[in-house]
């Protein structure tokens, strides 16, 4: 069963007038082309400025209709386990009623459940196979324009699944953002802090990441889509062109698409594959590239990382596999998937270091050594994918000791002023704090993999005693973690 | 090769909206130049002039994701006449006519009322909401 836009509408007006101090409903910009009001969902518990932000889209293609459903049953379910202070069953995933505290006390989770009402008001009343928004193609007898191809990044070069022809299914608007939907998503992202950023789609059971318009290289900074004409009409001219991509940038995305990917697989053993867009068919001009491809074009904008879920399996026909007659199952898959994104947007350093301490400086000068230090090797990567592992299952239980979040407190200011300086050393009274803390944490976990993360910080901070700075940096960036489980 | 396919899909085309008037209290939507009255859901194999099934991206078709190894389309009748006409061989499995979802498929207003009321039954909220 389905929910038509004006339920989904109203539900989220429910949700803002019951509980105003977790979700905010805000009217976008632009209404769609037939001249809905578009909404989004803000939730988040707690005050703070300037926190990290997730966004989530649904019902960008007409057709794919589980997802806005899912969006919004998901925000149903986070304000009941945060009220309740119950945890979030699904299937066999429990989300602890912690770690959604964490999620909705740490970020801002922003939720457009459905961008594209006039193609769900269509597939309900006209053709259900409906995929464009409802744009009058003038001078043609063709309507819609596929939205998931008309964003700023290369649009208009027809590369695989994209066309420009205003009959095609995959056609991408006489312009770069043409469409007031895709111009709403444009706004949430320009306007507000977004971090961390999803499309969801169906169907195939897959987790995309950048790029979808060619094949991914990590060697050669030069070749960037920023480089390519847009707006052509003609596929990529060189048939060799491969897309760069920082290799931090890569590691991260594989990591967080994986733990996506596991967070699925938990409900009810659904494996989806994770890979880069241009797997599933090349595009260009998709939302999952343009988010994470505006901090290319302009450094000025922030880094969001995009990705573009495809929910639920082929069933041997389009009908069934677009829209289930029971899309109950795919529904607890898809939310699973989505606060795994969400937890992985949580930064514990950003947490303790900013929304604690308020120590700007610090957290930068640690932001800067993991971008342009650490990534830029294999060992430090691995370091960096440590921590990222790490910190999930950790704050919670941080988070719930005062004394601990103290001695994080003065942990995180002691590193950031000793990375600052590279001639500083790691004095013996910082080493023994450093290790004492890690020590009491690794007792506390339950998780083999984690106790033995934590023994291979112990161990660096035992070898780097004494160590100056740039000695410490250059053996983490030698060489990464050896953990044993 | 266009008479040809027309004939053979032809009959399709007429049990299919038969099938629809029957089964949709709407009309369907027009037919002609606006909008497709069926569309077809297949598969794209190399034909006799055509081996490299990649190629059909360049058709602008509706590509729709299936098993790894197929390229799995839902197409009009003019789309298949193109993708016949450029040498590919087609695999129809199904005609689906253009008609709105299943009413059976869509929550009433009391269903989504009940649902919402039921979900937050025991969680306090907002005064005089």
């Amino acid at each position: 069963m389905y929910r038509t836009i004006a339920q989904l509408d109203s539900l989220m007006a429910s949700l803002a007038g019951s509980f105003p101090q977790l979700c905010t409903t805000i009217q976008l910009p632009e209404p769609s082309v037939e001249g809905r009001n578009v909404h989004t969902l803000r939730m988040r518990a707690g005050g703070g400025d300037d926190r990290r932000g997730v966004l989530f889209v649904g019902g960008t293609h007409s057709r794919e209709l589980m997802n806005p459903d899912a969006l919004i049953e998901l925000a149903v379910d986070l304000v009941v386990s945060y009220q309740n202070g119950t945890d979030i069953v699904y299937g066999g995933r429990t989300w602890p009623a912690g770690d959604v505290k964490i999620i909705l006390e740490t970020l801002d989770l922003w939720l457009v459940p459905c961008s594209n009402p006039d193609g769900r008001h269509y597939v309900m009343t006209v053709d259900d196979m409906w995929r464009k928004n409802r744009r009058d193609n003038p001078r043609t007898r063709c309507d819609g324009v596929d939205l998931n191809r008309n964003l700023d990044i290369l649009w208009g070069v027809t590369e695989g699944q994209t066309s420009c022809d205003p009959c095609s299914d995959v056609y991408a608007g006489p312009s770069a953002f043409s469409e007031p939907e895709d111009r709403n998503v444009k706004y949430l992202l320009d306007t507000y802090r977004i971090d961390c950023f999803v499309d969801v789609h169906s169907y195939s059971e897959l987790v995309l990441y950048p790029w979808g318009h060619a094949p991914t290289q990590t060697t050669d900074d030069t070749q960037r889509f920023t480089s390519l004409p847009s707006g052509t009409c003609k596929p990529i001219k060189d048939d060799q062109y491969k897309e760069y991509m920082h290799p931090r940038d890569l590691l991260r995305f594989q990591t967080v698409a994986q733990r996506i990917v596991d967070a699925i697989a938990a409900v009810r053993g659904r494996v989806y594959t994770p890979q880069a867009g241009i797997s599933l068919y090349p595009t260009t001009g998709t939302h999952s590239d343009y988010a994470f491809g505006r901090h290319i074009a302009n450094p000025a904008l922030r880094k969001t990382y995009g990705f573009t879920m495809e929910t639920g399996p082929f069933v041997g026909s389009a009908p069934e596999s677009f829209h289930p007659a029971d899309p109950t199952p795919v529904k607890l898959d898809t939310k699973s998937g989505l606060l795994a994104l969400a937890q992985q947007c949580v930064c514990a350093i950003e947490l303790i270091g900013l929304r604690l301490l308020g120590r700007e400086n610090e957290v930068n000068a640690l932001r800067r050594v993991r971008d342009e230090i650490l990534g830029t090797t294999e060992g430090g990567r691995a370091w960096i994918a440590l921590f990222e592992r790490v910190q999930t299952p950790l704050l919670p239980v941080l988070l719930a000791d005062e004394r601990l979040v103290g001695e994080a407190a003065a942990l995180v200011e002691s590193a950031g002023r000793l990375v600052e300086d590279e001639g500083a050393t790691l004095d013996e009274e910082n080493a023994d704090r450093a290790l004492r803390f890690v020590r009491e944490l690794g007792e506390r976990m339950e998780s083999e993999q984690v106790r033995a993360d934590l023994a291979a910080v112990a161990s660096e901070l035992e070898a780097a005693r004494l160590l100056a700075t740039g000695d410490i940096l250059q053996r983490l960036m030698r060489e990464g973690p050896t953990t044993a489980v | 090769m266009y008479r040809l396919v027309n004939d053979l899909v032809y009959s399709v085309v007429t049990i299919v909206e038969m099938a629809m008037n029957e089964q949709s209290e709407r009309p369907p939507p027009k037919a002609g130049a606006d909008r497709p009255v069926v569309r077809f859901e297949g598969t794209v194999h190399p034909g006799e002039q055509a081996q490299d099934v990649a190629r059909v991206a360049d058709l602008d078709l509706d590509r729709i994701p299936g098993p790894e190894d197929q390229v799995r389309i839902l197409v009009t009748l003019d789309d298949l006449v193109r993708l016949l006409d450029n040498g590919y061989e087609v695999h129809l499995y199904r005609a689906l006519p253009v008609r709105p979802l299943s009413a059976e498929m869509v929550f009433s207003e009391d269903d989504t009322r009940a649902w919402f009321e039921d979900q937050v039954r025991d969680v306090q909220r907002a005064e005089g909401s």
